[in-house]
């Protein structure tokens, strides 16, 4: 008999297993070209590295002093700190540092990223800038690897592997394994030109193409999605180098986190409406017909998974609450059960567990094993080690993470659905959560 | 710059992303409908297993293990369509369970869901508590087996979850600690007194020496409840009470008034080597009788009176579990006597030589029967005693 848990087993699993396995198929016919990249610049261009700041006085001196630790030669480079209205002591340090003429200081009123950006774009002398999160610190040689990817006149814009500075805490640790994942899906994505985000921490545009498209969306909640759209929609591409590494911060609290994902989910939903031309548009078949629809899809599954996932919680709850109860009858000796361990029983339970399997345990099976076998192939391409992160948040991320961050779609599709006031997520609250 | 096209390459590289992504859907929705049956036919090999062993006598612990274990796999009362090998297992357990598993019958259903679950989690801790001791047999309500439903039927059993031990009906949420009692009394050692009621110096003729060596061949004591000092006193009697004094598994109780205890003691004193101070009565106990032993140092009374069989309150007093009437077939007395000593640890059986009735032939042929049959129950464990041996075993509670 099909249950309802069936019905949202299947449909989970479709808008899962899809994108998966592309990925997968990606993974076995381009991962040899995972680390390729085109070869170095003979002359190497001007570039301008625009950083907005809105009260980032934690960390835009950290940020800096990674940007004039780049490997690129100084008269090729600019830096320009766009102070987006900052209330704390944000222009201060900045002010030492234009004091020095290591940067170009830009004061505007609180307009948000977009507008920041665009004013930095505008005042850039550079052929490229480079969008860099006031939190985050790009690698040395992240600039130069990322600028040969522009050797093709239709790239618009080439992405990092973003990974989270903050891993050792619980929640920023799952973060982090997430963010890992993320460097392997960019770069794979890449391959078929599907990447549909460019990361705020350190992403380079070509000026000319990001200025004649319109520079950012200086209204959206995901200028990065939005414009990362809108040059799929205008037939640019975007490209990922794997080898250029970005540290930024992750909010270590749960609200934090979830602020932070409902924007982003807002905003991704807004931008999916906004560019629905490209659902089921044969000019870019992998966004058009895989990415975009099992995305917006995905939210519908979200609604099912969250519903089935707190049914089965209030389930196992209630399972352990009787638990407790029939231990507390016999006095909490659980000897006898213990006593009952041996290899044949564990393989009993076992079989019978796998015989008993229904649709959504199988699907999830399934699922986990394609995360967990495309988690270690991040891990293998990402540079990073897996001893080196949190084993509580590596194991919070492959069990709760992502049905706790479901919580965050529906909210988004809810809070959209009734028009609630768009909130940007801003340094300042991160700071009064930490 | 020219906008990018998809090729049809990429076109055919997505439809087959999709028919792939499709096709694992379909293969796991098709295995999971499958998995029924190999679960099937995983918990049918289980049960054939089970049934091979079975064919020892008695049951191993094991077996008996295996069979709860493989009770609380769901489904498994459907193996084989209606045929619930789960039933007739539990049933052969049952018949070949000779007194070394504690039966316990658990009645469940769908309906009482959690109270079902915790008397199943209850009884589950006993049997692995007591691993091969207990023989705990989850039974269906809703299922049309015979063997289910009489049982239903045998025991009454009108609600969910009930619980059926060793005969004893619940039908309310039984405690580990009850069952444990239960189990503690059951594998206690089990008891029987063989008392010979109403025997007089005259009567000890051809019938009566013929029970004392029908029950001496099977090595069963006896215990002779006389009245020695009434019309013909006993030590008139030499045959019977040389016969006494020669054999070690003889001895004898007074069945005297109270007013003729302490002559009937006297008469006893004057021709038997051992004299135990037992009384044993089945129908006229009185608190003179109570009264009278307890001034004459008596130390165990044995009686089945209805008043003290419910009462505990009197010195020396052994509660009987029952006794079997002489006139009864000689089978019947050994199953229940059996049954008896399973429920209570004691049987006491009662051989009534004025109730004798029909020819000498079968007359013999009944003292032969009982005594064979309660030469196997002795040999399956049961301890025969006398009932000063008996009253030697148990600490006897003083009568305020």
């Amino acid at each position: 008999m099909v249950t309802p848990s069936d019905i949202v087993a299947v449909f989970l699993a479709f808008v899962t297993l899809t994108p998966a396995i592309l990925l997968l198929g990606l993974l076995a016919r381009r991962g040899a070209e995972m680390h390729k990249t085109p070869p170095p610049l003979k002359n190497l261009p001007f570039v301008s590295v625009i950083v907005p700041a809105y009260n980032e006085e934690g960390t835009i001196t950290n940020t800096l002093l990674s940007v004039f630790a780049l490997n690129y030669p100084k008269e090729k480079l600019e830096v320009i700190v766009v102070n987006d209205g900052s209330t704390d002591r944000t222009n201060e340090i900045c002010e030492v540092f234009r004091k020095r003429g290591e940067i170009i200081l830009i004061n505007q009123e609180n307009k948000g990223k977009g507008a920041a950006m665009n004013a930095g774009a505008r005042a850039a002398k550079g052929e490229f800038v480079v969008c860099l999160d006031a939190d985050s610190e790009p690698h040395p040689d992240a600039l130069m690897k990322m600028l040969r990817y522009f050797t093709d006149d239709g790239v618009a814009c080439v992405t990092a592997a973003l990974k989270v500075k903050n891993k050792s805490e619980f929640l920023s640790g799952a973060q982090a394994v997430e963010y890992v994942f993320g460097i392997i899906l960019r770069r794979l994505l890449s391959f078929v030109n599907a990447i549909v985000v460019i990361p705020g921490p350190f992403s380079i545009y070509n000026k000319n193409i990001l200025l004649g498209v319109g520079g950012f969306d200086e209204h959206n909640l995901t200028e990065d999605n939005e414009i990362a759209l809108r040059f799929l929609d205008r037939g640019y591409k975007i490209q990922n180098c794997i080898d250029s590494y970005v540290y930024t911060i992750a909010p270590t609290t749960l609200r934090g986190l979830y602020k932070q994902r409902l924007r982003w989910n807002r905003g991704n939903i807004e931008n999916c409406i906004k560019y629905k031309n490209l659902f089921f548009n044969p000019r870019n078949p992998y966004v058009g017909f895989l990415i975009l629809p099992m995305f917006a899809a995905s939210f519908g599954a979200v609604f099912g998974a969250v519903a089935f996932v707190t049914y089965s919680i209030s389930k196992n709850l209630a399972e352990a609450a009787d638990y407790f109860w029939r231990l507390y009858q016999i006095n909490f000796d659980i000897n006898p059960f213990l006593g009952q361990l041996s290899v044949r029983a564990i393989k009993d339970y076992a079989a019978m567990y796998f015989l008993n399997m229904t649709v959504m345990n199988a699907v999830y099976f399934i699922i986990s094993a394609l995360l967990i076998f495309i988690l270690y192939n991040a891990f293998r391409h990402s540079g990073e080690r897996i001893r080196s992160h949190n084993k509580l948040s590596l194991l919070a991320y492959l069990f709760i993470y992502f049905p706790m961050l479901s919580l965050t779609w529906c909210a988004a599709v809810i809070q959209h659905a009734f028009g609630a006031k768009k909130q940007w997520y801003h340094k300042t609250e991160q700071q009064k959560i930490f | 710059m020219v906008p990018q096209n998809g090729t049809a390459k990429d076109i055919l590289v997505i439809i087959a992303v999709f028919a792939l992504s499709i096709a694992l859907i379909a293969g796991t929705l098709f295995a999971t409908s499958r998995l029924y049956d190999y679960k099937i036919r995983y918990l049918e090999g289980k049960v054939s297993a089970l049934e091979s062993q079975m064919a020892s006598q008695p049951p191993s612990s094991s077996t008996i293990n295996e069979l709860g274990e493989i009770q609380d796999f769901q489904d498994v009362w459907k193996i084989r369509g209606d045929d619930l090998d789960i039933a007739r297992l539990a049933q052969a357990s049952i018949e070949k369970n000779d007194g070394h598993y504690l039966p316990i019958y658990f009645f469940k259903n769908g309906a009482c869901e959690n109270e079902c679950k915790d008397q199943a989690f209850v009884l589950d801790y006993v049997r692995l508590k007591h691993k091969g001791k207990t023989l705990i047999i989850e039974l269906d309500t809703n299922t049309n087996n015979t063997f289910v439903q009489n049982l239903i039927h045998k025991y009454n059993i009108k609600k969910t979850p009930s619980v059926v031990i060793n005969g004893e009906k619940f039908e309310e949420h039984v405690p580990a600690g009850a069952i444990e009692s239960r189990l503690d009394n059951f594998l206690a050692q089990k008891y029987a007194i063989v008392i010979v009621d109403g025997v007089q110096a005259e009567d000890s003729k051809a019938v009566v020496f013929n029970l004392l060596d029908g029950f001496s061949d099977a090595g069963i004591p006896l215990t002779l409840g006389v009245v020695p000092k009434s019309q013909f006193n006993f030590c008139e009697d030499a045959a019977l009470y040389s016969r006494v004094n020669s054999a070690d598994n003889i001895e004898v109780a007074q069945q005297s008034r109270p007013d003729g205890m302490r002559q009937g003691l006297a008469e006893l004193e004057k021709c038997l080597e051992r004299v135990p101070k037992t009384f044993v009565d089945f129908n006229t106990i009185t608190p003179d009788t109570l009264i009278s032993a307890s001034a004459l140092n008596f130390e165990a009374i044995i009686t089945a009176h209805d008043y003290y069989a419910n009462k505990r309150d009197a010195f020396g007093l052994f509660h009987v579990a029952a006794t079997t009437s002489f006139n009864e077939n000689a089978t019947k007395v050994v199953e229940n006597c059996a049954l008896f000593a399973s429920e209570a640890n004691l049987c006491v059986v009662r051989v009534s030589i004025s109730d004798l009735r029909g020819s000498e032939t079968e007359k013999y042929e009944y003292i032969d029967t009982l005594a064979s049959g309660l030469a196997k129950l002795k040999q399956s464990g049961v301890g025969f005693l006398t009932a000063s041996q008996y009253k030697n075993i148990k600490e006897l509670r003083k009568w305020a």
